[in-house]
């Protein structure tokens, strides 16, 4: 039998769903006691090339209130051309498609291997996407330039069907008009009011404009039905316009309103970002479409003001948001998170790109990118390289030469009898489906089976959590090879062909009685799955909570699981051992309680919202980066390794690669340095030195071209000031009071943290203890 | 009748403005700058957790309480790297106080941060305002400077010389939590000039 390593690995691999415990307890009592919850980390549309292509729609069990659908886990009979529905063993008969089926001739969703197959619905027209640039001309000039550069190489990117329209604002906002040649026109609205859906429609005309074109008049409102031929004037096909519009943004001019000293400049974010998503909503409802908002800058007024236009006022902080301080902040928080309901009911995306120095407003404009599956960019500059690969990547394609974003994805979750459905957390958005498998108990976004994710790609990953129900007491000798618990994931979503498709995943777990078999089910742990798991959860409770709350719910729920799990004997410390299951847990509980996502001290509430962002949205691997970030040693002693995350592994002789998701370091011990300094690497005689300096920077490249968005890449040495990314993330097992006593290898980090040994001595006592 | 007003207006203003002064909250407002790695971060953290923290390279301002003495401080901490330079200008304008710090045990970036420094002491719009140097890092002795050798190389003798410093020097170690405290007293005492 495969070790449950490989079973975690295997089941990854195939079906994009990895569980924090792969044998699942018969009782709800004993599955609250395994302290850390029932859940799964789900990728929906996992990156995979050997799926079988299915051009016909999926055959569902005709149960009303089930309808799963047809699964290499049903029963079959292949005589009698039936099968039984394993979610809740309805009998159905096979549609006449599937008369010549037999065991030998089955179709690819009954082969075992095909857990998750694809379905593509040909009869489904093509919906060409629309993409709408909401562009903010309050910045440099360097920056607007670099913008401008990276708006028009994007139209190049698009895809040739793809519609486009441009938006641009400062103390105004411009609609552009552009269809029309030689000239530009665009409409001019308010920065300070918020308009409604309704008086976007009137003031741009879109109703008039309808009603004239349409050859049926009686019928005015529904836009999807709209003649080919027919489009806004501000939303044109890219093939048509892509001069025009190239001209157009060629053209763009800074925000023409001159800003006084200890001013900001007079920018109407909100009431574009409004504008924009009345447009769409108006022109392209349940329509792919990304809005894509560029800022420099925070909103300095109209609707979602951020800080008003006053120097010697600033931009909330953690401290200021703690004291209840932020003048503007709750009142932006619902604008924000109003706008972003209104565009995740459609369907589109929401994209932030913010380029500037200090904060923007991501803390209040968040939602708008959680809710709708949507990027969040965050830049020093427009005219930086980390924009501008980052934009490019945007609209990268996998490959098979196919975009890897998609839109409109609905995720629905059915469930065998014995589970319940608690809730989701990701990026997505509830779509309040009470199903029969939906749990009174929530845990994220509850109250539902099904969640939409506007914007997705083939990283997107949601944590969903259950609950087993009692089971009535099954004699033993009735199944001998025991109960199994099913899910099966729906994934509906908009490929960028146009086509709908979609995507089933189906997996199966044991459950066994909890009362005497727990080693069993403590083997079955899956503890990186677990510590992500935690993390959504600690992160999703961070947004609601004190953070010191937060932190003091990590530690109990910690040192639960070892009271639980742990082998020792009362009160005796020394005695504490963890299995090879749970022996990586307490470590990225630690990193994960040190990390920006708890730790707000020296971070921004922007930074904070960035940081979170990502850990909400990236695949499991990702995230267990972010909590715990990797560290790989290069030297002459040997191939390149990797190595503790700890201040021992910062060594005079070796270079350092350090990857925490957001940032790529390279770090040359002080040695290195030296001979660095001397220029030893171009000599002919030292050519392995400078292979040695190459190494790293040639898998820093590789991580790079695979990573959204870019990381901030960083070269330098020990002492160095930009050293400090890493000196900060290591366990600082030396510090400047210990070091120098013993072994003296390592770098002594300046911090009272307590470190990840001093930690785990806690974490003994505690569990131990019989008090606690 | 309007006259009699007016003075009255101006009478209340020209002797109560001190005790407006100190409680508005912009009064007491401090703006920390200096180069990166000068230990900006981990002064914030001393006074705001007492403890030693290994902080990264802070890339957007934060804004955090602090209590010297009986006075309630808000400080802002902002970067200290080349582009984020560009915002100590803007926070300027809210803050009434300066913290100047600098890494006394820095041979080689001294130069950069005398240009620094003396940008902001040549500031007319910054004529009135207290500021505090604070050199650290006097721990690392192999490499430090002595207060002498800092008060002839930053060119800054003729602004400590004069009558009522606005400016005053102050060396200091985090690490071991010596020396800027007596600093932020002198600070918090300085009179300030509210215009706007």
């Amino acid at each position: 039998m495969a070790t449950y390593q490989e079973f975690i690995a295997q089941n990854e691999e195939r079906d994009g769903v990895r569980f924090t415990w792969n044998v699942w307890p018969s009782t709800r009592l004993e599955a609250t006691r395994l302290v850390v919850p029932l859940g799964c980390q789900f990728t929906p549309l996992k990156e995979r090339y050997d799926l079988p292509p299915l051009n016909y729609d999926p055959v569902m069990c005709t149960n009303k209130t089930c309808r799963s659908i047809l699964n290499p886990f049903c029963n079959v009979d292949y005589r009698a051309k039936f099968w039984i529905c394993n979610f809740c063993l309805q009998r159905n008969n096979f549609p006449p498609q599937y008369a010549g089926i037999s065991e030998q001739l089955q179709p690819a969703e009954l082969s075992p291997q095909y857990t998750t197959v694809e379905y593509t619905l040909m009869r489904m027209p093509a919906q060409p996407a629309v993409f709408l640039f909401v562009v903010d001309t309050c910045m440099d000039e360097d920056d607007m330039t670099a913008l401008k550069e990276s708006l028009q190489m994007a139209l190049s990117l698009l895809p040739t069907d793809a519609l486009i329209g441009l938006i641009t604002f400062g103390r105004m906002v411009h609609i552009h008009e552009l269809n029309c040649e030689g000239m530009t026109r665009s409409y001019v609205f308010r920065g300070t009011k918020d308009y409604t859906a309704k008086q976007v429609q009137d003031m741009l005309g879109l109703m008039k404009q309808q009603s004239n074109q349409r050859p049926l008049p009686g019928n005015p409102n529904i836009p999807q039905q709209q003649p080919t031929n027919f489009f806004s004037k501000f939303i044109q096909p890219v093939s048509a316009c892509d001069m025009s519009l190239t001209d157009l943004l060629g053209e763009l001019q800074r925000d023409p309103w001159p800003v006084q000293q200890g001013k900001r400049a007079l920018r109407s974010t909100g009431a574009a970002l409004s504008i924009a998503i009345g447009l769409l909503e108006t022109l392209y409802p349940n329509t792919g479409a990304r809005i894509m908002l560029f800022i420099a800058g925070p909103c300095t007024q109209g609707p979602g003001i951020i800080i008003d236009e006053e120097l010697k006022h600033t931009i909330r902080s953690h401290h200021d948001i703690e004291k209840d301080n932020a003048k503007y902040m709750k009142k932006a928080i619902k604008f924000y998170e109003a706008l972003a309901n209104r565009a995740a009911v459609n369907g589109h995306v929401v994209d932030w790109y913010s380029s500037a120095l200090d904060q923007t407003g991501l803390h209040e404009m968040k939602y708008c990118t959680n809710y709708t599956g949507g990027h969040m960019v965050m830049g020093d500059s427009f005219n930086t390289s980390l924009f501008k690969q980052t934009f490019q990547k945007v609209f990268a394609k996998d490959n098979k030469n196919e975009y890897r974003m998609n839109f409109g994805a609905t995720i629905e979750v059915k469930t065998s009898r014995e589970l319940k459905v608690c809730g989701a957390i990701g990026s997505c958005v509830s779509l309040a489906q009470r199903g029969t498998n939906v749990s009174e108990t929530e845990l994220g976004m509850g109250g539902t089976n099904s969640w939409k994710v506007c914007g997705i790609y083939p990283n997107s990953t949601l944590s969903i959590f259950f609950e087993v129900l009692n089971q009535q007491q099954t004699p033993t000798q009735a199944s001998p090879g025991g109960q199994r618990g099913y899910v099966q994931f729906i994934t509906q979503y908009q490929h960028l062909s146009g086509f709908k498709k979609i995507r089933v995943t189906t997996v199966a777990r044991n459950l066994i009685d909890a009362a005497s078999n727990m080693p069993t089910i403590a083997a079955s742990f899956d503890q990186e799955c677990a510590s992500v798991a935690m993390a959504r959860i600690a992160v999703y409770r961070a947004d609601t909570e004190e953070g010191s709350d937060v932190l003091r719910w990590l530690d109990k729920m910690l040192i639960r699981l070892c009271q639980k799990f742990a082998i020792y004997e009362k009160d005796n410390p020394g005695s504490f051992q963890l299995t090879d299951t749970f022996s990586l847990y307490p470590q990225f509980m630690y990193h994960l309680r040190r990390s920006q996502f708890l730790q707000v001290f020296n971070n921004s509430p922007d930074e904070t919202a960035f940081y979170r962002h990502y850990l909400l949205v990236e695949d499991l691997t990702q995230c267990l980066v972010m909590i715990q970030p990797i560290l790989y040693a290069y030297s002459f002693s040997g191939p390149p390794e990797p190595v503790l995350l700890d201040s021992s592994s910062i060594l005079p002789d070796r270079i350092l690669l350090m990857d925490t998701f957001y940032h790529i370091l390279i770090y040359h011990g002080e040695t290195i340095a030296q001979w660095v300094k001397a220029g030893y690497q171009d000599l002919p005689e030292y050519e392995n030195f400078k292979q040695l300096l190459q190494a790293p920077v040639g898998d820093a490249t590789e991580i790079l071209q695979n990573r959204f968005p870019m990381p901030r890449y960083i070269v330098t040495e020990a002492g160095g000031s930009q050293a400090r990314f890493l000196l900060y993330k290591v366990n600082p097992s030396q510090t400047h009071t210990n070091y120098g006593w013993g072994q003296a290898l390592g770098a002594p980090i300046l911090t009272d943290d307590v470190n990840l040994q001093t930690f785990m001595e806690h974490l003994k006592k505690l569990a131990v203890s019989s008090t606690t | 009748m309007w006259s009699v007003i007016t003075w009255i207006r101006d009478f209340i203003a020209e002797y109560t403005w001190f005790w407006w002064s100190s409680n508005d909250s912009k009064s007491n407002t401090v703006l920390l700058v200096g180069l990166d790695d000068a230990g900006k971060t981990t002064l914030t953290g001393r006074l705001t957790q007492n403890r030693l923290i290994q902080a990264p390279p802070t890339s957007q301002p934060s804004k955090h309480e602090i209590k010297i003495g009986s006075t309630l401080l808000a400080i802002t901490d902002v970067g200290g790297h080349k582009q984020a330079r560009r915002l100590w200008r803007d926070y300027m304008f809210s803050s009434t106080r300066l913290i100047f710090m600098i890494d006394a045990s820095n041979r080689q970036r001294l130069p950069e941060a005398r240009s620094e420094l003396l940008n902001i002491l040549d500031d007319d719009d910054l004529k009135f305002v207290p500021l505090l140097i604070l050199a650290n890092k006097i721990d690392i002795i192999d490499t430090a400077y002595s207060e002498n050798e800092l008060r002839y190389l930053l060119q800054i003798e003729k602004y400590l010389n004069e009558e009522n410093p606005r400016i005053k020097l102050c060396m200091c170690s985090i690490k071991r939590n010596e020396g800027f405290t007596d600093g932020l007293r002198w600070l918090v005492k300085q009179p300030i000039k509210l215009d706007n």
